[in-house]
């Protein structure tokens, strides 16, 4: 091996890039010429300089921890078993509101996670009956029906409003679990479109003006009024939704 | 805009296969685009499209796909004008003779930390991602060729370049040529 091609070897040889064989005869001239040696040396404590803390960046742990928020926000999550509170809700909603009032759209797609994690389990329930093909337990379009079925099943009793006039008549109901306790789903439609309303009675009687959001394409909204809190949840867009809620938030 | 319905089994697997590699993609981040604030917006987006075409991975290599997401998002940005990349004019003046010294050696070792870390962030962008992934995340030639979607011939060529690049800028010698 000529030192001409010993010296073109080198970047690949110190990348430990080169098969065994070669690296016995590179090894070999080495140890008999001291220029090529020395260029060889030298070049070695050139890429020594990079091997320091001081040029690796780590994500900082803020990042870390938003990544994951970020993940797990993208995330159908199976039901919780662990009881959370309504109040929580509330403080999200008002989070969600005030970022709305800004331009904090990232803010809001980070938001903490009762609310997300709630969303997850709204919508799971949501996709587990429709896709199951069973969206409704008692199915009617009577709410003189749908809410006395509901009656021993949970511990208030839903207000069931018909919207047929609207444009979202009523197909029934079933039972749900959500955040660790029972809760009533109302089912309606639109078009073909199913909707799920859930409601459930909230710590805080506040009433909360209705709050939209986008989970996995599916779109929710969110409100309370009259110590109950309601998550609509359908794959009906976004301005349709919130008509519904609209009509439903202001009460009839 | 929203990801896919995805399973907590699908984010299961995304966090072994792909997550721990999350301090490498921010790097990458950081010395592409020079700016930390940058680096961790671009290591989220990189993320996000990690999941969403996570279906897409064939589960062999999460270093090196989640790398090459990272520098495609990077050049996406530079390509609507959101991230600044130094332009790589192709000609003798730049390449130059970078080719180890014949005669002359010039000593290394005392080589200041923040000088090396200033050569770097010189260096135009398709020679920094090289250096970067071989010298500080000491990915092999396979792996950086994957990530930069070149043949492994380019990767060695284009790390000659920007070594000898580094070198130049570091003996305050400019330009010159050797």
């Amino acid at each position: 091996m000529t030192c001409k091609q010993l010296r073109a070897a080198i970047p690949a040889y110190l990348d430990g890039e080169l098969d065994p064989s070669p690296n016995i005869e590179i090894e070999r001239h080495l140890a008999s010429c001291a220029e090529c040696a020395s260029i060889a040396a030298n070049e070695r404590a050139f890429r020594a300089a990079f091997h320091t803390p001081a040029l690796r960046f780590a994500a900082p742990p803020e990042l870390a921890g938003r990544v994951g928020e970020l993940l797990r926000s993208r995330t159908i999550v199976a039901p919780a078993p662990r009881a959370r509170s309504w109040q929580w809700l509330a403080v999200a909603a008002s989070l969600v509101i005030a970022a709305a009032a800004g331009s904090l759209v990232t803010r809001v797609a980070l938001a903490p996670s009762p609310t997300r994690l709630l969303a997850g389990e709204v919508l799971s329930g949501h996709l587990r009956a429709v896709a199951g093909d069973h969206p409704a337990d008692v199915v009617s379009t009577d709410q003189h029906t749908v809410k006395p079925w509901f009656a021993g099943k949970v511990e208030f009793s839903p207000t069931v409003t018909d919207l047929a006039a609207e444009g979202f008549p009523l197909a029934g109901g079933r039972l749900e679990v959500v955040d660790g306790r029972r809760v009533a789903a109302l089912v309606y439609h639109r078009r073909l479109h199913v909707i799920s309303l859930y409601t459930w009675p909230v710590a805080n009687g506040d009433d909360n003006a209705p709050v939209a959001t986008t989970e996995s394409g599916y779109n929710l909204v969110r409100w309370t009024r009259a110590g109950m809190g309601y998550w609509a949840v359908s794959d009906l867009d976004r301005q349709e939704l919130a008509r519904f809620a609209q009509l439903l938030s202001r009460g009839r | 805009m929203a990801g896919p319905v995805t399973g907590q089994e699908r984010l299961q697997l995304f966090e072994s296969a792909v997550v721990p590699y999350l301090d490498a993609a921010y790097n990458l981040a950081r010395w592409l685009t020079r700016d930390r604030h940058d680096a961790e917006d671009l290591v989220q987006e990189s993320m996000l499209r990690a999941l969403t075409y996570f279906d897409g991975f064939c589960g062999t290599d999460g270093r090196a796909w989640l790398l090459a997401i990272v520098r495609n998002a990077f050049y996406t940005r530079v390509k609507r004008g959101r991230g600044r990349v130094t332009t790589v004019p192709l000609d003798e003046e730049t390449l130059g003779d970078d080719r180890l010294p014949d005669t002359e050696t010039v000593l290394f070792q005392r080589l200041e930390v923040a000088d090396l870390g200033k050569a770097i962030e010189g260096l135009p962008a398709v020679f920094r991602e090289v250096v970067v992934l071989r010298e500080i995340e000491g990915l092999p030639y396979r792996e950086i060729a994957e990530v930069a979607g070149i043949p492994i011939g380019t990767v060695m060529s284009r790390l000659a370049r920007a070594r000898g690049l580094l070198k130049r800028r570091l003996e305050g010698r400019g330009g010159r040529e050797a």
